[in-house]
């Protein structure tokens, strides 16, 4: 679904270069690296808020040639920090993710029940009426998620989704996104910091460090030795019942 | 409250303002009209009501459109210092003697207010209200500054903008109701049709441009017919701050926050506000007197903003 070859693109002098990667359909891809090595410059630029050099496909045509309606449609981007400076209810921040699919020039029964299918995913529901900006920090972050997932996107670009939302919500949100992407043969790339979600639910793994991509390949490719120098930490993996613990101190 | 009741309400309460907007004022006129009175009436009142009206609606629409482009829901034609600086290129075209090129010298100079607070807002694609208060109030008191200044070199010629820049309807004119009128009309037009994507425009750049919005063309149509209405009201009626920043928020506070059903009621409410604020100014002084209207929204205004700084600030926005 995504096919990149000599990708290289930057933020100021900070360069983020991609030699080779192609990723495809229905599986959860988690991006890993320390702070500052380009894992959201990546991501913003695959999501055409950066310009880029090389060859960028999307779903088998080629990125510069889609015009903004076709890749919003394709894609939905949730940046690692939103802002609403108006007050909408929930339910409208979630339906405004309907937007590039809109064929008329208002939204229909078909994205509201889509707002609903999703708010309900993200035990949002109950909170549907209220005022975006009287949620906990931790709603906020599951609206904006929802947001995203009401797109219907082929392909999910999401930059640390999971901030700020609970323990319970992290499991039952990342199940979701697993259920989605395999019913709608959907692909996601995600960034995130915890190492045992990623080796959970993630199927591929992304690392970063300094601008470079260190390493690409199936999680059950991974080693903690990998893992402990991208990362700059100890890791340990403790096999039990069929289940990987990790473990990582400094 | 149902919208359609608070629509048929506004209604009415338009159609009240407008018959007690034309019945009393400065001259009790005899009815039924003749002469002389049937003249005033249409000559200066008629005009006048629907001035006021046009300029409420003009000034609450501009509010709403420096809402969406500053992404918060303190700006208008005062906060963001347009108005100031409009008044100010309109007092340079006097100044020079160029009373002809008064509006487009307004537009201009409103425009130019607009981009440096634009500018000195944004950081990263993100809007901080805060910044935008305080560029819009260096704007504000740069303007008000030149303005006095240009005053003291020229005691006579543009001693009269004095009043005048305090906002008022004294000069109202058939002309300028169909000027103005035209403005409003081509504003409405041009942006209803994309009252969706206004919407987009309160998040951050990389949300809306990721919801397949060209924010930048956007924005900038906004800019520039917030920059049009509020020179065009600024030049036929002054400064009459804060119109734009009350008719929007009593609609948020009454639970309409889509771009397509502020704008519907911004237009009713602002028209039934300056209609009545105007009234008020005209008959508020005995003996035929008139104030200042601006003085009355300015007051009202003022603590309106006290109110909503000290109320409203956790529930209505984020001032980071």
């Amino acid at each position: 679904m995504i096919k990149l070859e000599s990708f290289e693109t930057s933020a100021g002098d900070f360069r983020v270069k991609v030699p080779e990667l192609c990723l495809g359909a229905g599986s959860l891809t988690a991006i890993l690296g320390p702070n500052g090595s380009g894992k959201s410059t990546f991501l913003t630029a695959l999501a055409g808020l950066r310009s880029y050099k090389g060859a960028y496909f999307l779903c088998g045509r080629d990125f510069s040639e889609l015009n903004e309606k076709e890749r919003y449609g394709l894609i939905a981007y949730l940046p690692q920090e939103s802002r609403l400076g108006l007050p909408f209810e929930v339910g409208y921040v979630v339906l405004t993710g309907r937007f590039p699919r809109l064929k008329q020039g208002s939204y229909r029964q078909e994205d509201q029940a889509l707002v609903d299918f999703w708010l309900r995913e993200f035990e949002l529901l109950p909170l549907k009426k209220r005022l975006f900006s009287s949620l906990s920090g931790g709603e906020k972050q599951r609206t904006l998620f929802a947001r995203a997932m009401v797109r219907g996107a082929r392909v999910l670009l999401l930059d640390e989704p999971l901030n700020g939302v609970d323990l319970k919500h992290q499991h039952a949100i990342l199940r979701s996104i697993r259920a989605y992407l395999q019913k709608e043969k959907a692909l996601c790339l995600m960034v995130l910091h915890d190492l045992a979600m990623a080796l959970k639910y993630a199927d591929y793994l992304l690392l970063f460090k300094e601008g470079r991509l260190s390493f690409k390949g199936p999680v059950a490719e991974i080693d903690e030795k990998i893992l402990s120098q991208v990362l700059e930490v100890r890791v340990k993996f403790f096999k039990k019942q069929g289940n990987v613990l990790v473990s990582t101190e400094i | 409250m149902r919208e359609g009741s608070l629509f048929i309400l506004l209604m009415v309460l338009l159609l009240l303002s407008l018959a007690l907007g034309l019945r009393f004022g400065a001259v009790e006129l005899a009815w039924p009209l003749k002469g002389v009175a049937r003249e005033i009436f249409w000559e200066v009142r008629v005009p006048r009501v629907l001035l006021a009206a046009l300029v409420g609606v003009s000034l609450s629409v501009s509010g709403l459109f420096f809402q969406y482009v500053m992404q918060n829901p303190l700006a208008d034609a005062f906060t963001t210092g347009a108005a100031a600086s409009s008044a100010l290129g309109a007092v340079l075209a006097l100044f020079v003697g160029a009373a002809a090129l008064m509006l487009p010298a307004a537009l201009l100079a409103a425009l130019l207010g607009l981009l440096v607070v634009f500018r000195v807002a944004s950081i990263r694609g993100r809007l901080l209200p805060v910044s935008m208060i305080l560029a819009g109030i260096v704007v504000s008191t740069f303007s008000s500054a030149a303005i006095s200044f240009l005053k003291f070199l020229s005691e006579d010629a543009v001693a009269s903008i004095v009043f005048w820049l305090m906002g008022g309807f004294q000069n109202a004119s058939w002309e300028k109701v169909a000027i103005l009128e035209g403005v409003v009309l081509v504003s409405l037009l041009l942006i209803w049709p994309r009252s969706l994507a206004l919407d987009l425009m309160a998040f951050d750049d990389e949300t809306a441009r990721t919801s397949g919005l060209n924010i930048d063309r956007l924005r900038k149509e906004l800019l520039f017919l917030g920059a049009l209405l509020t020179a065009v009201s600024v030049s036929f009626a002054g400064i009459i701050g804060f119109v734009g920043l009350i008719v929007p928020h009593v609609l948020r506070l009454l639970g309409l926050y889509q771009a397509k059903k502020l704008l519907v009621f911004s237009c009713l409410l602002g028209a039934v506000f300056m209609i009545n604020t105007d009234l008020l100014s005209r008959v508020v002084l005995a003996g035929g007197e008139e104030l200042p209207v601006g003085v009355f929204t300015s007051l009202l205004g003022g603590v309106f903003f006290l109110y909503l700084l000290l109320k409203r600030k956790r529930e209505l926005y984020v001032l980071d």
